[in-house]
């Protein structure tokens, strides 16, 4: 007989996505300052909701694509949301003194990542990945995106969008050498009616 | 030799870093710099009345080891607001805060963006 598999814990905290997921049901009241003092669950939160309200926004503009967002498919999103949050190493910044010492987390990196492609609208990021050695910040980079879309426009202009907006984010926050940005679409949502123009 | 500085000082240190790096422009959030297990004990051990600093303060050989876990807001630059919460750490131990140290005691500050946030 096997052990019972416990659920993975976000960073170093104890709780669970479920935890957080009923943390945030409850309006995240009583606080719970180990929660509310980590950055990984901080994130986690963020991306619960923000998947949340992408999906809710989805079923509201066409009840005839609840079959295709599954609960399979939102799991393996938020288990890929909950591996990327942590931390990580931390990636050196430039400082002139050498008594400092300034860094950004490789989790701060992938959440910039994923929030860069999420606000396009009509896209959701499925996973983000970024191969090379972070400690060398002369070694181009690759970051490697994967997306859901909406289909209310042409997919290449979507993905362009997204290739975009995160070098522009990764320039601006990081001393990284991107030196590709693949962005690859693997789930496609049609709308069976048009979007409004005030949706 | 290591510093000696009671942990009453060096909590009293960290408590007033927390509020130095809170007000530095582009710092959206203070998170815990120290594993939040560890951060949990210290808060228990301190009660309900009194949160424990967010900022880790420790003794070294030569002196204290300062590190500051933010949030920056995306309007702002990481490596920019990083820069400018050292430089804020640094003039808070050199206007007042240094006095709780030992003397000739090096500071070695730390400041990991964790979270990039508006």
């Amino acid at each position: 007989m096997t052990a019972p598999e416990h659920p993975p814990t976000i960073g170093e905290t104890r709780f669970t996505i479920d935890d957080l997921s009923d943390y945030l049901d409850s309006d995240r009241t009583p606080v719970i300052p180990e929660i509310e003092n980590s950055p990984e669950c901080r994130a986690m939160l963020d991306s619960l909701e923000r998947v949340g309200a992408l999906s809710r926004e989805l079923i509201a503009r066409d009840v005839e694509l609840n079959p295709t967002i599954d609960e399979r498919w939102l799991g393996g999103l938020i288990a890929s949301i909950g591996r990327e949050v942590k931390a990580g190493r931390d990636i050196p910044l430039a400082s002139a003194d050498p008594a400092t010492s300034l860094s950004i987390t490789e989790g701060a990196v992938r959440e910039l990542v994923r929030v860069a492609g999420d606000s396009i609208d009509g896209v959701l990021v499925g996973s983000c990945a970024i191969d090379g050695d972070l400690m060398l910040p002369a070694e181009p980079l690759r970051v490697a995106v994967t997306i859901s879309v909406v289909l209310n426009g042409p997919v290449t202009a979507l993905a362009d969008a997204v290739r975009q907006r995160v070098y522009s984010e990764l320039l601006k926050h990081t001393e990284l050498t991107i030196g590709a940005v693949d962005v690859t679409v693997t789930d496609v949502h049609q709308l069976t009616r048009p979007i409004e123009e005030n949706e | 030799m290591t510093t000696e500085l009671s942990t009453e000082t060096l909590a009293t240190l960290g408590d007033r870093l927390d509020a130095v790096v809170r007000g530095v422009p582009g710092v959206v959030a203070l998170y815990s710099a120290t594993p939040a297990v560890l951060h949990a004990v210290t808060q228990l051990a301190l009660g309900s009345n009194t949160a424990a600093s967010l900022v880790r303060v420790t003794t070294t050989d030569t002196g204290i080891e300062i590190l500051a876990s933010v949030g920056v807001d995306p309007e702002s630059q990481a490596p920019a607001t990083a820069a400018a919460v050292a430089s804020a750490i640094r003039a808070a131990l050199a206007d007042g805060a240094a006095a709780t140290s030992a003397d000739g005691a090096e500071a070695l500050v730390n400041v990991r963006v964790s979270r990039v946030v508006a």
